[in-house]
């Protein structure tokens, strides 16, 4: 019962996590095309959700999960280490768009990098890599 | 006059906003769940048999370590680190007492970016 609902936690965790991580992308480059009046307030809006609502599922996704590892005995599986990896790495991700949201709207100036929009296929990547290693366990 | 070390900002102010401060307050808890690790709950499990105390401060450390990264590439994509800064900051979380040590460079940047008195 106990490991069921730290999993629910979990997984209603990573879902935010991921969501916010996904859409934020592609709607700074969407900003980036508004009058500036608009787009300073829809990247400051962007920020604070950003700020409320990723920081902390991505926290939760992290206790959870160790909670999980410690509870299931899973820390010893080879498959879960190679996670754990790819994890660091989307949060990684995540303090990369957490600077970019942040210099956005402090510096007037400063416009969205290219590679802003293909972090959504990077983060893509990194999280089919993750899911595979969950469903299959290999090792 | 006042000298850039006698400038000491507050750890706690604005931590929520400012990433060096945020950067400064994770680092605390990390170098000290690292000390708390190495220096107290390693010895108690291996010499005296006692795992209990790794198994709770095992999962906090490695939970401060995400912190501090996520907060590191946070300030460094915010702007205004270099190379050789960003690679210091890592490589300090690794090193027991590094964030620590590293706080003063932390407080003079914090201070290049805020007044400070």
């Amino acid at each position: 019962m106990i490991y069921a609902s730290i999993k629910t936690l979990h997984l209603l965790s990573l879902v935010t996590w991921v969501g916010t991580m996904l859409v934020s992308p592609w709607l700074v480059t969407w900003a980036d095309r508004m009058p500036p009046s608009l787009r300073s307030r829809m990247l400051e809006s962007l920020r604070r959700r950003y700020q409320i609502l990723s920081t902390p599922a991505m926290l939760g996704t992290w206790t959870m999960g160790i909670a999980l590892g410690s509870l299931g005995g899973w820390f010893a599986m080879p498959w879960l280490g190679a996670k754990l990896l790819l994890v660091l790495l989307f949060s990684a991700l995540h303090g990369v768009l957490s600077g970019q949201l942040r210099r956005l709207c402090n510096e007037q100036d400063y416009r969205s990098p290219m590679w802003i929009t293909r972090l959504c296929w990077l983060e893509l990547a990194v999280l089919t890599g993750i899911i595979v290693l969950v469903v299959f366990k290999p090792g | 006059m006042m000298k850039a070390d006698d400038i000491k900002p507050r750890i706690g102010a604005r931590w929520r906003d400012e990433p060096i401060a945020r950067l400064r307050l994770i680092g605390r808890i990390e170098g000290t769940t690292l000390i708390a690790l190495l220096f107290i709950a390693v010895p108690l499990k291996h010499v005296f048999e006692q795992p209990a105390l790794v198994s709770i401060v095992g999962p906090l450390h490695g939970l401060s370590f995400v912190a501090y990264l996520v907060a590191t590439v946070d300030a460094v994509s915010g702007g205004g680190f270099t190379a050789r800064e960003t690679t210091r900051l890592v490589l300090v979380s690794l090193v027991p007492f590094g964030p620590f040590v590293n706080d003063r460079f932390l407080a003079r940047r914090q201070c290049s970016e805020q007044y400070c008195a």
